[in-house]
């Protein structure tokens, strides 16, 4: 019997013994926060009261259902899941007023959520309703148990949620149904990089890219391995040849792989190209500003200025209206921290090189292998080594 | 904002397929109000003497639906290789991947959908490029609702895109239309390929459609499953949009079957799957290379091109009408009314590729004269090719090429073949039972052996660019002498008398009488005169 089949024929109670299992190793796991939904008491009933009432909805019981949907939400307003079934709700109950304003709340807070950089793996990119997700391809396996794309999808879901265990349990089982899966395979060097097992995660994108040597997503994840090793040199050349294989279409992605690499030479014309097609990415916008600062380019863009959401602040560092002890008290997490010291060594680079240094290093400090700004800061002290 | 893309071709696919087909065309632009929207509509694998699908019904469509419509014409020579792959006529993946390569860039969006479907916003004020243009990136369906046959057919007005739509509004509750069927992740819908709109960029950088899946059907299942893998679980648009489907399965089609319908494998396609991407593909998927000719409704159309082609050869009639006949005592003659024959050999040219060569082996010089004009005016860019043999013919026409019958038969992508008097003049009366002078069976005599050549070579003389037959059309071969001549060679049918114009492909029988043929075809060029030199044999 291969591996997923046996995993397909564990009893609910096993698997439900074996979820519980992994959440708590999960939960100790230092995973990064970009990848994190809220892991919390509140969010767990939130997310038992959805699937119920989720169940109830299926089954046409929506009254009963509507009550469920709206305490997940209150428990957790950002709950996108809960949000748009209680949206479904409405609508079934007619209430087609309340159900567009559910369905426009989740659009918006799915339009706010922020993914790793376009460089990285589709998988970690994906943002959306995870919870459900989940479900339905636990659903799904009950009937299909021998094939890999339930597997692939579940666990896909369950990384981007910040749960890389249960990520490798099903990447494991998909390569059980199909060993031939290289994608998977680097998949798998994803979770286990998440999980900070840097080891196995390069035998993982090694083997992928033994097979695939020109896959992009598995270049970017052995990259950022390396980084995490301080093997910068094998880092940059993972990189160097990521950019070669990115087709020019995907611009953003390019400029993003350019700018982990300190290369803003590189990156800015990549970032002109981004903003054509994206002209309301505000990243793209700080990006351009510090690439053309770094090489002395005139800054002729006015940034935009419709939102005063994070990465605002930062522009607003760059035209002079906020300070730098405001913009620093404004980073209210630890890459926000790490972006606005990059901003600020930057800023510095010309008139204080030592400031300029001391925010580099700040950055390294603070943020993980994956963040952009980590890794440009790293080059950049290299080059004051240099 | 959006292009939608949707795809088909010019045949009797389903039941009444042009009703609801204008009906779907018309709704569609009724809900696009972005100056960048455009149908994209794939007409594939329509015969080569047949206009595209949207162009056979072009008066049943509105000036909206035809400004925004582009059609891309792949022709059967395209789909020569994958013949053999498949049962089905049209390729769906295909299709679709020859739109999105060549989809306005400035589009944010791809609808995918397809020829039978409504769409109707639920808000009564917004557009569909209203709609996706508040929304966030992302992969998003909505589930499509049933209509009953007897609903589009009898109630709707193909003309009134806004009318059916309100109708729609009306039968929803009336008559308990929506009904929302799901179904497992990752499709989420029952047939989720009436509506699935993707980002542009994510469909180039999951490479398209899977092209390998050529048996028909799933292959909105795999989009899903692939998009799924890339963005995330597909999003509802249930609160927004409403798909309506018009039923047409009365009768069955080339893909449904029922129990003998043939379809892409599930397992391979969709459970089998583990990334986004068709690596395979990754340069080649929408046919970048090729030159897919695009087609508008709103201009250059079909009937400007051929009224200004024959328009600019023939002046119009001085009286009411002029005669001819079919009595079998005039069956010998071969006189034929010119400024008559000529608009129905325009008409079987018109829908071939502008830049394709065509042969034509005659004995009139003035048809020819008429024809190269005709050709020129209509728009095409290619030659027309005349065999040196064919004496007695114009050499010094624009967009006509003079040289030997061999060195012309591999460039030529269709023929045409005249059998006519040298010796006629323009106005003379026809079919008067006059006789052949010596000089005009003498130009007969080439241009039939030139022909029993070139149809029975057909195969083997084809340009190498080619994969499919040649067509030949045969003017002035009916109810004549050489009616059988041509009908022995070419598998024509039976057309009337009045246009004097017959056309089909080589015949390809495996009877003696058809190898023989063959064999005096081939041989009797040699045989009777050494074309290629001009010395007489015999």
């Amino acid at each position: 019997m291969s591996e997923a089949g046996f995993l397909g024929r564990l009893s609910d109670s096993v698997m439900d013994v074996l979820g519980r299992y992994l959440d708590v190793v999960s939960r100790q796991l230092d995973v990064s926060p970009n990848y994190v939904q809220p892991v919390s008491g509140a969010f767990e009933e939130a997310e038992q009261l959805y699937l119920r009432a989720r169940a109830l909805l299926r089954s046409g019981n929506v009254r009963a259902a509507l009550p469920m949907f709206e305490r997940a939400r209150q428990l957790v307003p950002s709950f996108q899941d809960a949000i748009e079934g209680y949206g479904e709700g409405l609508d079934r109950a007619g209430e087609a007023e309340r159900a567009t304003a559910m369905y426009e709340t989740q659009r918006q807070l799915r339009a706010n959520s922020r993914g790793p950089a376009p460089d990285r793996s589709f998988v970690l990119r994906r943002v959306g309703r995870m919870t459900s997700e989940i479900a339905e391809y636990t659903w799904l396996l009950r009937s299909i148990n021998d094939r890999p794309f339930p597997y692939v999808a579940r666990g896909n879901a369950h990384l981007v949620m910040g749960k890389p265990l249960r990520a490798v349990v099903d990447y494991v089982a998909a390569l059980g149904c199909d060993p031939t899966l290289v994608q998977v395979v680097a998949l798998k060097g994803e979770a286990l990089a998440m999980m900070r097992r840097y080891d196995e995660a390069l035998r993982a994108f090694d083997e992928a890219l033994a097979q695939r040597p020109n896959d992009p997503d598995a270049l970017s994840g052995r990259a950022i391995v390396h980084m995490a090793c301080n093997r910068m040199i094998a880092a940059d050349a993972d990189w160097r040849r990521q950019l070669a294989v990115l087709p020019p279409e995907r611009a953003s992605a390019r400029a993003c792989v350019a700018l982990r690499l300190a290369d803003y030479a590189v990156a800015r014309p990549e970032l002109d190209r981004s903003l054509e097609r994206q002209p309301k990415e505000p990243y793209w916008y700080l990006y351009r500003l510090s690439a053309a600062r770094r090489i002395g380019e005139p800054l002729l863009v006015e940034p935009p200025q419709e939102s005063s959401a994070w990465p605002a602040p930062l522009l607003d560092l760059h035209a002079g209206r906020l300070s730098e002890e405001a913009v620093l008290h404004l980073a209210d997490n630890a890459d926000r921290q790490a972006e606005a010291h990059f901003q600020l060594g930057i800023l510095r680079l010309h008139h204080d090189p030592g400031c300029s240094r001391q925010h580099f290093e700040r950055v390294v400090e603070l943020s993980q292998p994956s963040l952009i700004e980590h890794s440009a800061s790293r080059h950049e002290l290299m080059r004051w080594k240099l | 904002m959006f292009s939608v893309i949707i795809y088909g071709r010019n045949d009797s696919h389903g039941y009444n397929l042009h009703k609801r087909a204008a009906i779907s065309f018309n709704a569609f632009a009724e809900v696009m109000s972005d100056p960048d929207d455009e149908i994209l509509f794939v007409d594939y694998n329509t015969p080569d003497d047949h206009p595209t699908f949207p162009e056979a019904i072009h008066d049943t469509l509105t000036s909206k639906a035809k400004r925004l419509m582009r059609i891309f014409r792949v022709r059967p020579d395209d789909h020569a290789e994958l013949r053999r792959k498949t049962h089905l006529v049209a390729l769906e993946a295909q299709s679709r991947n020859v739109a999105l390569r060549r989809s306005n860039p400035r589009n944010r969006w791809i609808l995918y959908t397809n020829t039978d479907v409504l769409l109707v916003p639920r808000s009564e004020d917004k557009s569909v490029s209203d709609i996706l243009a508040a929304l966030p990136d992302g992969f998003y369906e909505t589930p499509r609702f049933e209509l009953p046959e007897m609903l589009w057919e009898a109630a709707f007005d193909r003309a009134d895109p806004a009318g059916n739509i309100k109708k729609l509004r009306d039968w929803a509750p009336r008559f308990h239309l929506n009904q929302v069927v799901q179904n497992f992740m990752p499709m989420r819908y029952d047939a989720l390929g009436d509506f699935q709109v993707a980002l542009r960029d994510d469909m180039f950088a999951i490479h398209g459609f899977d092209e390998s899946m050529l048996l028909g059907w799933h292959c909105d299942s795999n989009l899903a499953a692939r998009l799924t893998l890339f963005r995330g679980s597909a999003e509802t648009l249930l609160d927004k949009i409403y798909a309506y489907h018009c039923d047409h399965t009365r009768v069955p089609a080339a893909n449904n079957r029922g129990r003998r319908t043939r379809m892409n494998s599930q397992a391979q396609f969709i459970w089998n799957l583990a990334t986004p991407y068709v690596p395979a593909q990754a340069e080649t998927w929408g046919w970048p290379d090729r030159d897919i000719e695009e087609i508008r409704l709103d201009r250059d159309n079909a009937y400007s091109r051929y009224s200004a082609g024959v328009v600019a050869t023939i002046a119009p009639a001085c009286e009411p009408y002029r005669t001819t006949t079919i009595e079998w005592n005039s069956s010998h003659d071969l006189t034929y009314d010119l400024p008559h024959t000529l608009p129905f050999v325009c008409d079987q040219v018109l829908t071939y590729p502008r830049n394709a060569n065509i042969m034509v082996i005659a004995t009139r010089p003035d048809f020819v004269r008429h024809f190269s004009t005709a050709w020129g005016k209509m728009g095409f860019s290619g030659q027309v090719l005349l065999p040196t043999e064919c004496e007695g013919l114009p050499t010094d026409l624009p967009g006509t090429e003079t040289a030997p019958f061999f060195e012309l038969l591999r460039r030529a992508d269709l023929f045409v073949v005249e059998f006519g008097y040298a010796s006629q003049k323009i106005d003379e009366p026809v079919r008067r039972g006059r006789h052949p002078s010596d000089l005009d069976k003498q130009r007969l005599d080439v241009v039939e052996r030139l022909f029993r050549y070139a149809v029975s070579t057909e195969a083997d003389t084809r340009p190498q660019h080619r994969r499919t037959s040649r067509r030949f059309v045969g003017v002035n071969v009916i109810y004549n002498r050489v009616w059988n001549l041509f009908n022995d060679y070419v598998a024509a049918t039976i057309t009337p008398f009045c246009g004097q114009v017959a056309a089909g492909y080589p015949r390809n029988e495996r009877s003696v009488g058809g190898f023989m043929r063959r064999l005096r075809a081939k041989y009797g060029v040699a045989l009777g005169r050494d074309l290629s030199t001009g010395a007489n044999h015999s």
